[in-house]
């Protein structure tokens, strides 16, 4: 007869959780004089990734891109998280919706 | 100024069509129009507390306040339009009449208006506040953000303004029938929002998208904008958006039908009573 043990089903129950927190990449942004730095960033394809940006500047921003479907509001001093993906090989946009002439950047995806 | 022209235009917008929306709704079923100036008042007043304990809410629930924060407010709006039209729904039949809705149900759909435009509000005039701060300090940008600001909150609510006059001139029937299916459309968007916050902080599976319809209607055009404001289109939606989608379709799908065969039993009880 099967007997099911709590902590055995436990780790079964996390598993999967452990295998995901293992796969997210982590990248790291600035926002300084309304700029992202880097404007460019690389990622292996169809890899979730944890994007940490920080606004270095005292004005507010707002992280947004159409293609990856995300919107934050970052405030000035601030450090925000976003995840994106995974996602198929190309270049996908973002810009600062409140200074989008100068706060440009974008995110290749490589197959 | 035509930074912060775009900026608050796309976000007067969508409350503008949202309350004109409403407020022909409202003219339609001839309900008393309190709700406008509280949601008004209340909106504001809750935009205004957002965008000064932005940080804080930024910062809570391990830096996912502001996406909670939002999502919250969404599920309002969401349960609040799903009622409307289940109320609205027994109405759209020719065999039915729309002063059949009791008194009751009226207030609760003038409550469920005021909920709709206080969170609408709320949203999108604390993301303006949080703008306009960033030039507090400097005057010299900040009069031309305050300028451009306002022509584009008077454009938006002119835009609103035609919408609600051109609702207003639409049969009854013709205009009710509309109206279902833009809260339909416009609750499901939200559900498709909340569905994108949600994976923005890792609480949902983030697949890819399933289709890229940018070519046909892009969403940084102002089709595309106007799309968004009024039934939140997204031009590369997921599998877990879509479902969020459809699951609030098949939500209202089965409270209409449930309402529609109350009202059915209580026509053919009242027909059975005069007989």
């Amino acid at each position: 007869m099967w007997k099911i043990k709590p902590a055995a089903f436990l780790v079964c129950l996390l598993f999967p959780l452990a295998i995901e927190a293992a796969a997210v990449l982590e990248i790291s942004i600035e926002i300084k004089d309304h700029l992202f730095q880097p404007a460019e960033i690389e990622i292996p394809a169809r890899t979730k990734v944890k994007l940490v940006v920080a606004n270095r500047d005292s004005t507010p921003e707002e992280f947004e891109s159409y293609e990856l479907n995300r919107e934050k509001v970052i405030m000035g001093g601030a450090t925000a998280t976003i995840f994106v993906g995974p996602l198929e090989p190309g270049t996908y946009v973002f810009f600062g919706e409140f200074n989008p002439k100068t706060a440009q950047g974008k995110i290749r995806v490589l197959p | 100024m035509i930074d912060a022209l775009m900026l608050v235009l796309r976000e007067a917008l969508e409350a503008a069509l949202i309350l004109s929306l409403l407020l022909a709704l409202g003219m339609h079923l001839k309900i008393a129009r309190w709700w406008a100036a509280f949601g008004l008042f209340f909106g504001i007043l809750l935009s205004l507390t957002l965008s000064q304990n932005a940080m804080t809410i930024a910062e809570s629930i391990d830096g996912t306040g502001q996406e909670i924060a939002n999502v919250l407010l969404y599920f309002l709006s969401i349960i609040s339009m799903l009622l409307i039209n289940t109320v609205l729904a027994p109405c759209l039949a020719p065999s039915m009449n729309a002063s059949s809705i009791s008194k009751r149900w009226l207030s609760t759909m003038s409550f469920c208006f005021f909920v709709v435009f206080t969170c609408s509000m709320a949203r999108e005039v604390c993301e303006i506040w949080i703008y306009l701060a960033g030039f507090w300090g400097t005057p010299a940008s900040l009069r031309p953000a305050l300028t451009g600001s306002a022509i584009g909150f008077c454009l938006g609510f002119s835009v609103g303004a035609l919408c609600y006059f051109a609702f207003l001139s639409m049969p009854r029937m013709w205009f009710l029938r509309f109206c279902f299916c833009m809260l339909a459309l416009a609750a499901s968007g939200m559900s498709l929002q909340v569905a994108r916050l949600l994976m923005q902080i890792d609480q949902l599976p983030s697949g890819t998208a399933l289709w890229d319809s940018s070519a046909l209607i892009n969403e940084a055009s102002w089709i595309g904008q106007f799309s968004h404001a009024l039934f939140g289109y997204d031009a590369n939606p997921n599998s877990t958006q879509v479902i969020s989608y459809l699951s609030c379709l098949a939500i209202l799908a089965f409270s209409c039908t449930l309402r529609w065969q109350a009202c059915q039993r209580q026509q053919a009880a009242h027909a059975g009573a005069a007989l």
